[in-house]
């Protein structure tokens, strides 16, 4: 029996056909399949700022390009993007270069009881977390990417980026606790 | 409770799946992406499908002579004021977008020009042209948040006349002499709008 080579996914033809052609067409159809699931990413990795995630998808798209030619396809296309945004994201915000990433709120109480979530705008706390417990969490308990995928793409191990997580979802229910007695 | 036994509970769990994962994101970031991607030639311009070959060059040279010809023409009467002369009515878009309305020879550019111009003064001295002026390929462009960008212009507004014409049936008289749709280009018009 011939073996058979696998078909081509939908991304490695929209590659393949943009590293072929180079033309703007090409280009604009690997943009909109990715970037409306990009963009929340980016904001939310942003905290929130929107220059600052639409400079990140920019300049992901532009490194992408340059590199596409050598992406091997070990991962997903939408995963080695993911990576380039959170480079991106991390050199565009500017308070990543100015607030230490384990520097726990003052308002931080620990566990308690489990807080409502009812009516809370959970984007909007969650933007309110420190740089590094931001990007944990949201690429683990909003994207599912595994603790290991998340070491790869944060250049950390696995270990660091649990320990991050359960220190980011300590401060969300401190926070989340805060607003339920608010309201 | 330590990051080894931490998990969520059902309504965190569900209030995470409940966060959106998709989103528009805003129209004028495709069109800026690729125009920087265009800058940094990682996108190939494909100057064959827009921009004119010798043809089309030589027409916008021909229009830019009219132009050029209607700008000496009229100039008495234009002024450099920010807002239009105020008997401006309309105006008329020259729009470049056809790739098969510039001449083909030398000799054939030479009869447009002198075919746009002899317009152009017909018009002048009849007081149906107040004035013109000649776009350059090339603009800025402001969005609301973001900071302005070159975009090059690709095919549209081209250049502009301005008529005196009170209302579109005026003005439509006028754009259907002009000389620009009978080689295959088009011509819009829009009304200015006074408060």
């Amino acid at each position: 029996m011939p073996s058979q080579k696998p078909l081509p996914t939908d991304d490695q033809r929209l590659v393949n056909k943009f590293l072929s052609t180079r033309n703007e067409h090409s280009f604009r159809q690997l943009y909109r399949r990715h970037t409306p699931n990009l963009y929340p990413l980016a904001l939310r990795l942003a905290g929130g700022s929107e220059t600052d995630a639409h400079d990140a998808l920019q300049e992901m798209w532009i490194r992408a390009c340059n590199k596409l030619h050598r992406f091997e396809w070990k991962s997903s296309l939408r995963t080695w993007l993911t990576g380039i945004l959170i480079n991106c994201v991390r050199e565009a915000t500017r308070e990543f270069q100015k607030r230490r990433e384990d520097e726990l709120p003052e308002e931080y109480e620990g566990a308690g009881v489990q807080p409502s979530l009812t009516g809370i705008d959970l984007d909007q706390l969650i933007s309110r977390l420190p740089p590094g417990y931001r990007h944990v969490l949201t690429l683990h308990d909003i994207e599912g990417y595994t603790h290991e995928e998340i070491g790869a793409f944060l250049n950390i191990n696995a270990g660091t980026s649990k320990n991050q997580l359960f220190h980011a979802r300590q401060v969300l229910r401190s926070m989340l606790r805060e607003e339920s007695l608010a309201k | 409770m330590n990051y080894e036994t931490d998990e969520l509970s059902s309504n965190e769990r569900q209030a995470f799946a409940a966060l959106p994962t998709e989103m528009a994101p805003p129209a004028f970031l495709e069109d800026r992406v690729v125009n920087q991607l265009k800058h940094s030639g990682v996108i190939r311009t494909m100057r064959k499908n827009w921009l004119p070959g010798y043809g089309q060059l030589a027409a916008g040279f021909a229009i830019a002579l009219v132009l050029f010809v209607v700008g000496v023409f009229v100039g008495s009467k234009w002024n450099t004021k920010a807002a239009p002369p105020e008997e401006a009515g309309f105006i008329l878009i020259v729009r470049n977008e056809s790739a098969e309305s510039g001449p083909k020879t030398p000799q054939e550019e030479l009869e447009r020009v002198k075919e746009y111009g002899s317009w152009a003064r017909d018009l002048g001295g009849k007081g149906m042209l107040l004035g013109g002026e000649k776009l350059k390929d090339e603009s800025r462009v402001l969005g609301p948040k973001e900071e302005a960008y070159t975009k090059p212009v690709e095919g549209g507004m081209g250049g502009y006349f301005l008529l005196p014409a009170t209302s579109y049936d005026q003005a439509l008289a006028i754009a259907r002499t002009c000389p620009h749709l009978k080689h295959g280009g088009s011509v819009e018009l829009r009304q200015i709008d006074r408060f």
